[in-house]
């Protein structure tokens, strides 16, 4: 039993350190913060602070920011929105990765980066109505409340001059999923 | 293969290595250290867009767009990006809150003005069917129209003699001609055209170039992602005053990937096969100039400051005759400058060839083949009439009226006499286009 007790305890201390770890990875920074922004410890965030993984970005009214993660992902997030990055993975060298982001209430727009590029099913963005999924593309994110969110896809269109891959998005609310592949085309989500 | 085509070559490569490795500078890193510096941030957009990363230069533009809500030319800058990203609704959004915006000056306005009116032309889709007729004449004053060598002398069964006295050297060719083109544009990535052409080509003191030109050419346009390939085909048949009359037919394709907005790889083969009738005074001797011709070829292209365009390509051509002394291969290396200017397009152009000959011309000499490196400078000015007169926009309002002016100059320099020559021509061409379908 001792034994046990001491594989259980050294287990808990050594996953206590993983997650010490997980939590003060830097994972991008605050590219424009104006107005009140804070992190779920109450910091108060500006332009150039960090973003460290699991971190929740709360801004508040009269408020906005853009969040620029390593792999080049840029989350513009609009006034009276709460943010948090449940799971990010990035290898610079590969860029391959996982993006997990959540999504509680407000507004988000989203420029795919390096990790959506390599493998588009590795970004997930989770609202409380179901989640999306996004292939080389902006979208943006409206989370009325638990019961409503709008997603929006905004480019790049089939008819593009720059040779991009036109962008779809890939809605789910847990039970139906419908593809997105017009630019200014909506779906509303509900609970 | 000569030391200066190996010369040039490298320095080919070596233009190319310098153009790529100057586009790009500043890194990501210094981005995520530097987020709001409006100076490096406009930079890394603009590089960004020079590597054909557009999302990093749309993201960067946005942040900057937030950092300096007053700055007009970082709103424009990203206005243009969404449009040839095709984000109408993301640019209709931004064009209103812009139009709003009271700090908007009348210069941007009437830019957005001119994006909106883009936007407008991108909804309705082009007519499925385009027909055109072009009517077309071209003058060249030719300065050594048969090729009189730089000697003035020839090789005859290997002994240098004068060159003959009846060849003519300054003259003037005429052509007059038609093309109809008919296609279809089958969606939006893809088109289908026909050409059906006739002309009448005329000299004003010999009769070497005098004959009646039949053409025809049937191709084909897709873009595959960055890929823009055109497969085709073609007829041409000559009725000859003076030589054997002769057909050409052949297929091809050209190809050009786009790295991005300012860099281009193009790369092209195409084959053709001639053959000429028999003369009854030759006794059937224009047969042995029948031939097929092979030629495959590979360029990179650079635009800057969107009117500057400078394109290199690299080409090996392949002719085998039924005569082995008319049969050659050799490479080609072809440089060009292009800038848009308000009146028209000035190219200048430079091209230089080594052809190395088969089989030894006997009747020619005996024991020295022939080698030949050509150098060809051209220089053009092309466009329409209207931005060349202004004062004729009533006459042709919508601008359906081309004109081009070139002057090239070849200098051949062969082993053998009888092939080193300098030609200098100067053409003028004009040609209306009458529009079938509107």
């Amino acid at each position: 039993m001792n034994k046990i007790k001491f594989l259980l305890i050294s287990s808990l201390i050594f996953l206590s350190t993983i997650s010490f770890v997980i939590a003060n990875e830097f994972i991008g920074v605050v590219a424009v913060g104006i107005g009140d922004i804070s992190n779920q410890k109450n910091e108060k965030l500006i332009t150039g602070s960090k973003i460290y993984f699991g971190d929740t970005i709360m801004v508040k009214k009269k408020s906005n920011a853009q969040i620029l993660l390593l792999d080049e992902t840029a989350l513009t997030i609009g006034e009276k929105t709460e943010l948090t990055i449940d799971d990010f993975v990035y290898d610079p060298q590969t860029k391959v990765g996982k993006i997990v982001s959540n999504i509680k209430v407000g507004t988000v727009r989203v420029i795919t980066g390096e990790i959506s590029k390599q493998n588009p099913d590795n970004l997930e963005v989770n609202i409380p109505t179901g989640s999306v999924g996004a292939r080389g593309t902006e979208f943006i994110v409206v989370t009325e409340s638990d019961e409503k969110s709008t997603v929006v896809l905004l480019g790049p269109g089939k008819r593009n001059t720059l040779g991009m891959i036109p962008g779809t998005l890939n809605l789910s609310d847990g039970l139906n999923t419908i593809n997105i592949s017009n630019p200014g085309f909506q779906s509303v989500l509900f609970k | 293969m000569s030391q200066k085509f190996k010369k040039l070559i490298v320095f080919f490569i070596l233009s190319i290595f310098f153009m790529k490795s100057s586009v790009a500078e500043i890194t990501f890193q210094e981005i995520l250290e530097n987020p709001a510096d409006l100076e490096i941030n406009l930079k890394y957009a603009t590089e960004q867009e020079a590597l054909g990363r557009y999302k990093a230069t749309l993201s960067t533009l946005e942040r900057l767009s937030m950092l300096y809500p007053v700055n007009t030319d970082i709103k424009l800058y990203l206005i243009s990006i969404l449009l040839e990203m095709d984000s109408v609704a993301k640019l209709q959004l931004m064009i209103e809150t812009m139009l709003q915006d009271q700090n908007t000056s009348q210069e941007s306005r009437d830019y957005i003005a001119g994006i909106l009116k883009t936007i407008k032309q991108q909804a309705n889709p082009k007519p499925k069917w385009f027909a055109y007729l072009d009517v077309n004449y071209k003058q060249t004053d030719n300065s050594n129209i048969d090729g009189i060598t730089k000697s003035t002398r020839l090789f005859t069964g290997g002994a240098s003699q004068p060159s003959p006295t009846n060849l003519t050297g300054y003259d003037k060719t005429y052509s007059r001609g038609k093309s109809l083109t008919i296609g279809k544009n089958i969606n939006e990535t893809s088109a289908i055209s026909f050409n059906g052409g006739f002309a009448i080509n005329t000299q004003n003191k010999g009769e070497t170039y005098v004959n009646d030109l039949i053409s025809s050419s049937a191709s084909y346009s897709k873009i595959f992602g960055k890929h823009y390939f055109i497969p085709y085909m073609f007829y041409t048949r000559s009725n000859e005053r003076s030589l054997a009359d002769n057909s050409s037919r052949g297929i091809g394709f050209n190809n050009t990937y786009n790295i991005n907005q300012n860099n281009s790889i193009s790369y092209t083969t195409g084959y053709t096969q001639k053959k000429n009738n028999e003369l009854a005074s030759t006794s059937g001797s224009s047969d042995l100039k029948n031939n097929d011709t092979s030629t495959a070829s590979i360029g990179y292209n650079y635009t800057f400051s969107d009117i500057n365009l400078i394109s290199s390509k690299i080409s090996y051509t392949k002719k085998d005759a039924v005569l082995g002394w008319d049969s050659y291969e050799g490479p080609s290396l072809n440089i060009s400058y292009t800038r848009v200017l308000p009146f028209g397009v000035v190219k200048l152009d430079k091209t230089y060839l080594e052809d190395n000959y088969k089989g030894l011309n006997e009747v020619i000499h005996s024991n020295k083949s022939r080698e030949d490196e050509i150098e060809i400078s051209q220089i053009q000015l092309s466009g329409r009439l209207i931005q060349l007169l202004p004062f004729i926009t009533k006459l042709d309002p919508n601008g359906e009226v081309f004109y081009n002016l070139k002057h090239v100059e070849t200098d051949s320099e062969s082993t053998l006499l009888n092939n080193s020559a300098i030609r200098k021509n100067t053409s003028f061409s004009i040609t209306k286009r009458f529009s079938l379908i509107k």
